[in-house]
Parts: structure tokens; sequence; C-alpha cells
């Protein structure tokens, strides 16, 4: 079966939508799907957050452990990021190592952590040039219906702000929370030559021309672009997209707050 | 066993002397067995026992199914279409998809004369399955046919004008087997 | 890491205050994911699974395909967080493995001749393992395929047994699987009572086995019981039973 084929006619009938302005769930074009989050599903993990956006599902698992720190900053923890898109998520999705669109996405989310400094690296040293902490972000995609990017990166910086060091099982003392310094937040918009709309869902994103990923810090600033997809872009699209994208970044992170402020972390099940 | 009863794939619905075997049941010594999750169904004129799914069904094309695929290739008599998704069971994949066939018989009510003025490689068409097993389609009805095709040319989408398709490029004029939905993005 | 205990059984009892022939806590989910055409999760003790079924579909690549019977893969992964130490992402040769027998354990129940050339995937993540995961992997994907509509014999449920301080105990915990004497994983067709899954590690006396057995298949129905009641009560609120 080639969905493809499904796909090709499918653009004419969203794009003749579009032009009216209207999508095919309904949504406004600034609107976000529902967003629930979640931490601490799994008490394995340092720190663990579930974020749905509408059916899409992804896991986030931070897990810590010492390593040998790289010798051009022997003083600086280590942060690898990892998006494993398991078979279980999507019928297109095949058992085996990340493909492209897996390591671009854990590079992306990557960027948000590392580019608006949300963790201290120079906390995490241990003994310089000898031991220091390694943070192991891993995404596990469970349900893909479209954004995975937005929800990943909510998931991961949701983790971390509930990631305990694990001292005690490494024989450093007490376990102490991770310090977070910055909160980037993923907004991806998808183009439809006259509207733009955020949070494309799956058959928006397949459908649409391209796709770009706005991360920004806790003052406003930019964390990491990421334009995906074959489409062109003019100049002032771009700044439409900057305006859209950085207001909607601003809800994202108070939404985060609020959950992770409040005593919705407590729930246990997944 | 009552009409109506919840039951799982291995509970026991009746016997082989009394009931055949309908939908969602199987029978093994002698035993009717479920092998879906449903409830049962009791025709005592047919002295059948079925399951009538409650839970997911398995997506298989069937006769009567209207399904989407695209042309591959054009001989003297048949065209070749790659299939996509049927439209009855949008959300799962089928187990009995791949290539499928239409004859020129199929095509229109009218009697066709030549194959290549109806259908092009890399047309979208909607069809009507005929026989599943074969996967023999026909085009024959007013929203059935070509749903999106392309100028051979200049590679661009043709546009509906009146009962044929125009490239608006090169204006060259195709006739073909057009379905009512046309360019409209329905399926 | 955990501390060996002195003593797994204190005063005639388990250190997490079970009797021997006592379960864990059990949730089941029916249904949970979107895109999956059957799906399952389950919280057995402190293990968190999610079972996942796709087809029948088409084959890829092509030459797998069976022309009287449908094939079916069984994929077993653990999530890089869900055990202490992180571990590796992608198989690794315990995964495949388990992966193989329990597939072998569902393909006795799938009716597979009527699906000829196509494939039942079922994809199992282990996202919290604690002791026991390959049943509960079973328990989780047999739901799914249940939920999926895969025509099948029987539910196949599954549980472990494992002697502990020279006692038989069912459905380990994770101390107890870790410094116990023997683990016995078992699966079966629970409305015929024929075992589709066994494994054993460790040792046990012939007379051990067979009560171990017993409890063993005691502990698969107290499974088949909540395998029930989860589908009961997704899909058959307004009937009774």
């Amino acid at each position: 079966m080639n969905d493809k084929i499904i796909a090709e006619i499918r653009k004419d009938y969203i794009y003749n939508l579009a032009r009216r302005g209207e999508r095919i769930d309904g949504r406004r074009a600034d609107e976000y799907r529902d967003i629930k989050i979640k931490t601490d599903v799994i008490q394995k993990a340092e720190g663990s957050a579930e974020v749905m956006i509408g059916n899409t599902r992804v896991l986030v698992g931070v897990k810590m452990q010492p390593g040998e720190p790289f010798s051009d900053t022997p003083n600086m923890g280590i942060i690898i990021t990892n998006v494993e898109q398991v078979p279980l998520a999507s019928p297109s999705f095949e058992p085996g190592p990340p493909d492209e669109n897996a390591i671009e996405l854990a590079r992306v989310v990557d960027r948000g952590i590392r580019e608006s400094n949300a963790v201290d690296l120079e906390s995490l040293c241990i003994k310089e040039g000898e031991e220091v902490w390694m943070i192991f972000i891993d995404v596990h995609v469970l349900d893909h219906d479209g954004n995975l990017t937005d929800a990943s990166a909510l998931g991961a910086i949701a983790a971390l702000m509930t990631t305990k060091i694990p001292n005690e099982r490494f024989g450093y003392g007490e376990d102490t929370p991770l310090k977070i310094q910055n909160i980037p937040i993923a907004v991806t918009t998808a183009d439809f030559g006259t509207q733009i709309f955020v949070d494309p869902n799956l058959e928006e994103e397949h459908i649409c021309s391209s796709k770009v990923t706005m991360i920004f810090g806790s003052s406003g600033e930019f964390a990491g672009i990421q334009k995906t997809g074959s489409g062109r872009l003019n100049v002032e699209k771009i700044y439409n997209i900057v305006e859209i994208s950085s207001k909607k970044a601003e809800e994202l992170r108070e939404k985060l707050l609020g959950v992770i402020g409040n005593g919705d972390k407590k729930e246990k099940g997944i | 066993m009552n009409n109506g009863k919840f039951v799982l794939p291995g509970d026991l619905v009746g016997i082989a002397e009394e009931f055949l075997a309908g939908d969602g049941v199987y029978e093994e010594g002698g035993k009717l067995i479920a092998s879906v999750t449903g409830v049962v169904e009791i025709d005592e004129k047919a002295k059948r026992i079925s399951v009538r799914p409650l839970a997911g069904v398995p997506a298989k094309i069937k006769k009567g199914d209207f399904v989407v695929g695209r042309v591959t290739d054009v001989r003297e008599s048949i065209a070749l279409v790659e299939l996509s998704r049927v439209k009855p069971n949008e959300t799962r994949e089928v187990s009995n998809g791949g290539m499928a066939i239409i004859h020129i018989s199929n095509v229109r009510k009218e009697y066709v004369k030549d194959m290549n003025e109806e259908f092009s490689p890399l047309d979208i068409i909607k069809a009507r399955v005929l026989d599943e097993r074969t996967l023999q389609l026909s085009t024959v009805g007013r929203r059935l046919g070509v749903i999106k095709s392309i100028c051979p040319h200049c590679r661009i989408p043709l546009r509906r004008n009146g009962d044929a398709l125009e490239c608006p490029k090169c204006k060259k004029k195709f006739k073909k087997k057009i379905s009512e939905d046309y360019g409209t993005g329905v399926l | 890491m955990l501390q060996k205990p002195e003593r797994l059984i204190v005063d005639g009892k388990r250190l997490d205050g079970r009797a021997f022939d006592e379960l864990r806590p059990v949730k089941i989910v029916v249904g949970p994911l979107h895109r999956a055409d059957g799906s399952c999760y389950i919280e057995h003790g402190k293990n968190k699974v999610m079972a996942a079924v796709y087809g029948p579909r088409e084959v890829h690549p092509k030459h797998l395909q069976e022309v009287t019977h449908a094939i079916v893969r069984y994929r077993y992964n653990m999530a890089p967080f869900s055990v202490e130490d992180r571990k590796r992402p992608g198989p690794d040769r315990r995964s495949i493995e388990i992966s193989k027998v329990s597939r072998e354990a569902l393909e006795s129940v799938i009716l597979k001749e009527y699906f000829p050339r196509s494939t039942i995937d079922i994809f199992v993540e282990i996202l919290q393992a604690d002791a026991g995961t390959r049943v509960a992997a079973l328990n989780a994907a047999s739901v799914a395929l249940a939920d999926a509509g895969i025509p099948m014999k029987g539910l196949v449920s599954a549980c472990s047994v494992g002697k502990v301080d020279d006692t038989l105990v069912l459905d380990l915990s994770k101390e107890e699987d870790n410094y116990g004497q023997a683990d016995m994983p078992v699966a079966i067709v629970a409305n015929t009572g024929e075992i589709a899954f066994l494994q054993m590690d460790g040792h046990m006396t012939q007379e051990e086995f067979r009560k171990a057995l017993e409890m063993a298949i005691d502990g698969c129905k107290q499974i088949y019981k909540l395998q029930r009641e989860a589908l009961l009560a997704k899909y058959g609120g307004l009937e009774n039973e």
C-alpha cells in the first residue's frame, strides 16, 4: 500500500481549506492541540516526563552516570540526546538504528537544551579532566501523530527539570536536584502557502512544503532554529513565523511551569 | 449459549453437531470456539454461530470497496494500478493489497476503443473492487475514474475544462475517464 | 545497586509482604495508543510495558511472505531508561532470544492461515523493568492482539515462578530475581491449560518443578482473569458476563 498516493489527493483538499484559513481538524491557525505533561513517570530514571500533544505521545527519560570528560572541555559535564522512533509508534517506523528523521529530531532537541545553557555543565564536573557527570536524554516515541519535535523538546526539558543527580548510587553523597538555569521551548510551524499553521498534525506534516522549528529561551531569546522540508520561505514569512512562534513559546512555558510547579507531577502512572 | 453474550478468543460458543462455524468462530475437536472479542450471534435458520467483533477488525479489500491507486502501466486492454488505502477502513493497512487491474471492459458503461485515451501512467484513480482475489477494478460510475493527473510534457497538474482535462501551460487536451471529484481533493 | 539481603523469606513471608502464591498488583489498559491497530499497557508491580500490534499488513521485504499463512514478528525492546544503568538502545542477544520464544508462544494461538502473504507485527516496549518483563510483555501483547481483532484460538497468559531460600514463590520481585535460586516463566492458553511458553533458569528438583509448574499455571489463570476483565471493561460495558 502506498500512502503517498492518498497524500497527493489530500494535498489539494488541505490547501483548499488553508486558503480559507481552515484546518482539517478544525483548529485555528495558531492553535495547539491539547497538551498534557506528566513528570516522574519512570522511577528508575533520574528524571522523566511524558508529553502528549493531541494523539502524539512521547516519553523522555534522563539517566546520569559519571564518565570521562572531552579533552577540550575537561571541567564540563556531557549531554547526549537520543531519539528512538520505536516501531510501536507508527506503521511507518521500522526497527533498527535511528534513521535521518530520528537523528535530526534528536539533534534539534539537543540544540535547544545546549544553546540555551539550560544545564550548567560546569557544575557537573566531579574531578577536572578525569570525571564528570554524563546526562543521557532518551526520547522514546510512543504514538506518532505529528509534531514530534515540540513534544520531544517539551518532554526533554520537563524531564531535566525533575532530574535528581544520583550521587548516592555512585558514592558522592546525597542525591541533589539538577540545576536548571534556562527553559528552552520549541515551537514548530508548517507552511501552507497563504497560511502558517502551528503544531502541524501528521497529515499536515506530510503535506506542507516546509516546517520551521524555533526554540526560545526564558527571556525570549533564540536558542535554535531548524527549517525542515523542501519548501522555500521568503523573509517576510520568516518574520511572521518568529512573531507567531515566540508568542506560542511563552504560552507553552507557562503551561510547563504550571505543571512542574503544581502537584500534577505526583501522578505516577503513564 | 445466548445471543448477545460477550466472548473472548478461546471461549466455547457451541458444538459442531448443532451449529456451523460463522465469522469469528473456529472449530476444533467438535467444539465451536470464539476467535475474536465480541458478542455471540446465533442464526437459528442457517444453524450458524458467529461472533460479531467489538474490538478491531483486520482490514481486507472486499468486493464493492472503493479504492484509490496510481496507474503504473497502460497496455492494450488493461491498466495496472498500484493501490493505496481502502476507503471504508482508511486508518488500517490491508493484508491483501498490491497490484490491481482495470480491464478495458470495466472502464465505462460505453464501449472503449483505446485504453491509452482513458488512462496514462501516474494518473491517480478512484475505483470499485469487482473481485477481491484477482483485484479486478471498475471505474464505471460518475464519481469513479481519474481524480488527479499531470501533463506528460510539462509535468504539472492538469485542470478540468468541461468534460476534458487541459494542461494550463501547453493547453494540450486529454479526454480520459474523469471522476466528478477530479481536482477537489475529495476521496 | 541492591544490597543482597541476608534472607529473602522472613517469618514465612516475602520481603515485600506477599504470600508465596501472591501476584504483585497488575493494572491493564486496553487500547491506549492511537496509531496502532491494537495496543495494551500493563503495569505489573513496577514493570511498565506498552505493546502494539500492526496488521495483518503487507510484508516488507517481500521475500519474507508465506503463501499459505501470515508471518508473525515480535520485538521485545527495553527503553534505555528502563533500568538502573542506562541500557544501550537496540536489540542485544537477550532481547533477541526473548523475542523469538515469545513470538512462538503467540504463534501457537494466532489463526495465521486466515491471512496469507501478510505479516502481523507485535512490538513491545519495556518502559520500566523490575523482574518478570518477558511475562508482562507477553500478557500485554496477548491483549493487544485481541484489541486488534486478530483471530486467535485463545488468549495467552503468562506468569513466572521462582525459588528463593529453598521456597517456591509466584511472580518474583527484583530482589528475589537477583538473588534467588531459580526463575521459571510460563505461559498458558487459558481455555485449554496448554503450555505455550516455558523457560527455566537455575536449579530445582523434579518434585519442585512439578509444584512450580502448578503454581505458575495458577498464576497464569489469575492473570487471565485480569486480561478478561480489562477487555470486558473496554468492549463489553453493556453486556453482562
